[in-house]
């Protein structure tokens, strides 16, 4: 009965996603990891590896054959847990003797866990494939000589829109925050469900700075969001792609890992960064304090930083991979939508990142507010 | 006297399993979210240790919350109540088949259970939704498309659905016990089929109804998944308000503030319940 009932679910959904594409997350086949593909194995002290590593990882953000490519070539088992927000992973860190040896803070979270010793330093020397990243997600702000982390995945936010539902394209937050604009889409519109996100765009509509926390800006970009509320079907920052890509929606603040896998469903979705500005964001990989097994989390991060591993891990969530040798060897799917949601250069200008952490209490009392009203 | 208090220290022992379970599950938490409330947030978002009733000045001036506090209840009385008055029936339909129906038929009432609930609700969100099955059959007669996700009748029905087997089974239980002859006797003294129904059967399966009724309340005004999921941009309950503060706005300390102050006015409220339902009880059946 249950599978029966399960079945019939996946019919359905199956028949509301129009095109019958295979899954964005289906893997290209790859070579065997290991020394063929340039692997590091060679240079690992494997008596100094543990028996067992674990890791506390995104949800839907490690590929699920790669634990065990890294267990068939080292002999070290990986188990690998999930969390669906930093905050989530960060209580579990701070509450001491997780267990975990290896999370994946987000940029913000990087400083914060750093700042309270709760990140071990890593020892990039037994990273070579760090060599492999892009400078320009390197040093970044949160950890500048990247001592305590090493990007896994970075993205943007910005506009996704259905083209032959929203025209002219839109290049401005306006189309989001105006409601003589927005009118148009009535219903049909989604805002990520993030009190960061969602007070940041407006405060990029209003000229403001992303991060803005002083008192008139807040009132004034609570003003908006309330004269956008209306007009929007809903905040949702967990199935953005599906709702895109059905056509529940045809406007969208989105991340660009949602849209790419939007788009491998629906080609009609297009990207923007919009002229105001939008955000970057990027996810790593840092290991835990008074981990025991230092030298296995390092040789597991320099593991996925193999080309190859960095674009399964790209194909599997449809995230930017840091990994310039990757890049060549992304599957065609998302291959096809890359550029789209790749900033270029011009657009990169206009990123900035989310600075959490102080006066979080002014954002989530704005966003209270006007999610009760 | 030796005797007594030998009696009365057996009497601990016996009971202590149950007082050290009910102390770490129950108590301990419930301390640590009385101690969290009086602390503040500190600029990592971790609990920052300075007493004080901030926490609570700001609750009470906090529109916001108790707007939201507004919706969950009148949301979780209008499911409640809607999911009572569909149950009873059915219950009393279940109770009165033969016994090896009724296995069968509390079968059927579990089932839907086994499926987890998050796949059934979004399964509504895949009928209802602008492009679901139902608005894509609609479309086939030019009708629609309906607006019939993202607003508070969507997450009222769900969780109905949601909810209605904790109504069945107490109801069921309750009329399942319940001595049929008495229906028989009523009507032999000339009551008629709405006195016996309000005057015999209501008042013993009453207890029934008491649990189903709390069964039901108290998941349906904490919720947050369904308002989060089919709610679109009307719907916030004060889980919703709960995940925020314990999730992206990490401000433990308000977020155990709310706790406090909802967990209070909910056990006020049960408390009344009880006692009114109690005071009907006896009202009917006297001494």
């Amino acid at each position: 009965m249950k599978l029966n009932r399960f079945g019939l679910l996946l019919m359905v959904l199956s028949l509301l996603v129009a095109c019958g594409e295979a899954t964005p997350t289906t893997t290209p086949p790859t070579t065997p990891a290991g020394t063929a593909t340039g692997g590091n194995s060679g240079s690992v002290d494997r008596s100094k590896l543990s028996e067992t590593l674990r890791i506390y990882a995104w949800g839907e953000y490690i590929p699920e054959d790669v634990p065990q490519l890294f267990e068939s070539e080292f002999g070290v088992k990986v188990t690998v847990d999930t969390y669906s927000s930093n905050e989530e992973m960060a209580a579990k860190i701070r509450a001491g003797n997780s267990g975990y040896d290896i999370v994946q803070p987000s940029d913000y979270m990087v400083a914060l866990l750093a700042e309270g010793n709760y990140l071990a330093k890593i020892n990039l020397a037994n990273i070579p494939n760090v060599a492999n990243i892009d400078p320009a997600n390197m040093g970044l702000y949160y950890d500048p000589n990247n001592e305590f982390s090493v990007p896994y995945l970075w993205g943007t936010t910005g506009i996704a829109y259905d083209k032959t539902a929203v025209s002219p394209a839109p290049t401005s937050w306006s189309i989001l925050f105006d409601p003589a604009q927005l009118s148009a889409y009535k219903g049909r519109v989604s805002m990520l469900n993030d009190e960061r996100e969602v007070i940041g765009a407006a405060m990029l509509f209003l000229g403001k700075d992303r991060n803005s926390s002083d008192p008139a800006d807040l009132e004034a970009a609570k003003k908006v969001l309330l004269e956008q509320k209306p007009l929007l079907a809903k905040y949702n920052s967990d199935n953005v792609y599906q709702d895109l890509a059905s056509g529940e929606v045809v406007l969208a603040q989105s991340w660009n890992l949602y849209t790419g896998l939007a788009m491998i469903e629906n080609e009609n979705i297009e990207w923007v960064i919009p002229q105001e500005g939008g955000v970057i964001w990027q996810d790593t990989m840092a290991i835990v304090a008074g981990s025991a097994n230092q030298y296995t989390a390092e040789v597991f991060i320099d593991f996925m930083n193999r080309p190859e591993i960095a674009a399964k891990v790209a194909d599997f969530t449809g995230a930017l991979t840091p990994n310039v040798k990757a890049e060549p060897l992304i599957g065609a799917e998302l291959k096809a939508v890359y550029p789209k949601i790749k900033p270029s250069a011009e657009d990169r200008k206009r990123l900035d990142w989310l600075r959490k952490g102080q006066n979080a209490t002014a954002f989530s009392d704005v966003w209270s507010a006007v999610k009760s009203q | 006297m030796y005797n007594a208090r030998t009696e009365q220290r057996r009497a601990w022992l016996q009971a202590s399993p149950a007082l050290i379970w009910l102390g770490f599950f129950f108590l301990a938490p419930l301390v640590l979210i009385l101690i969290y409330s009086f602390q503040g947030r500190a600029d990592d978002g971790t609990v920052l240790w300075n007493w004080s009733l901030a926490n609570y000045q700001k609750l009470f001036a906090d529109g916001a919350f108790w707007r939201t506090l507004w919706l969950s209840t009148w949301i979780a009385l209008v499911v409640t109540a809607i999911t009572l008055v569909v149950s009873y029936p059915l219950a009393f339909f279940m109770a009165t088949r033969s016994p090896k129906r009724r296995g069968l038929l509390v079968l059927a009432v579990m089932i839907p259970f086994w499926t987890n609930f998050l796949v059934r609700i979004y399964a509504w969100k895949v009928l209802l939704g602008n492009n679901g099955v139902v608005n894509r059959f609609l479309d086939q007669f030019d009708l629609g498309p309906l607006q019939m996700i993202n607003n508070p009748s969507a997450v009222i029905m769900a969780l109905i659905y949601g909810e209605l087997p904790y109504m069945i089974l107490p109801l069921y239980a309750a009329l399942e016990r319940f001595d049929w002859v008495q229906l028989e006797a009523a009507r032999d003294l000339g009551a008629g089929r709405f006195q016996t129904f309000w005057h015999v059967l209501l008042p013993q399966t009453l207890p029934g109804i008491t649990a189903g009724s709390i069964l039901v309340f108290v998941p349906t005004v904490g919720t947050f998944a369904v308002s989060d999921i089919l709610g679109g941009t009307s719907v916030n309950m004060v889980g919703n308000t709960l995940s925020l503060q314990f999730g992206s706005a990490s401000n433990w300390a308000y977020g155990s503030a709310i706790s406090m102050i909802f967990m209070l006015l909910l056990l006020g409220a049960i408390l009344l319940y009880f006692k009114a339902t109690r005071e009907v009880n006896d009202g009917e059946n006297p001494g």
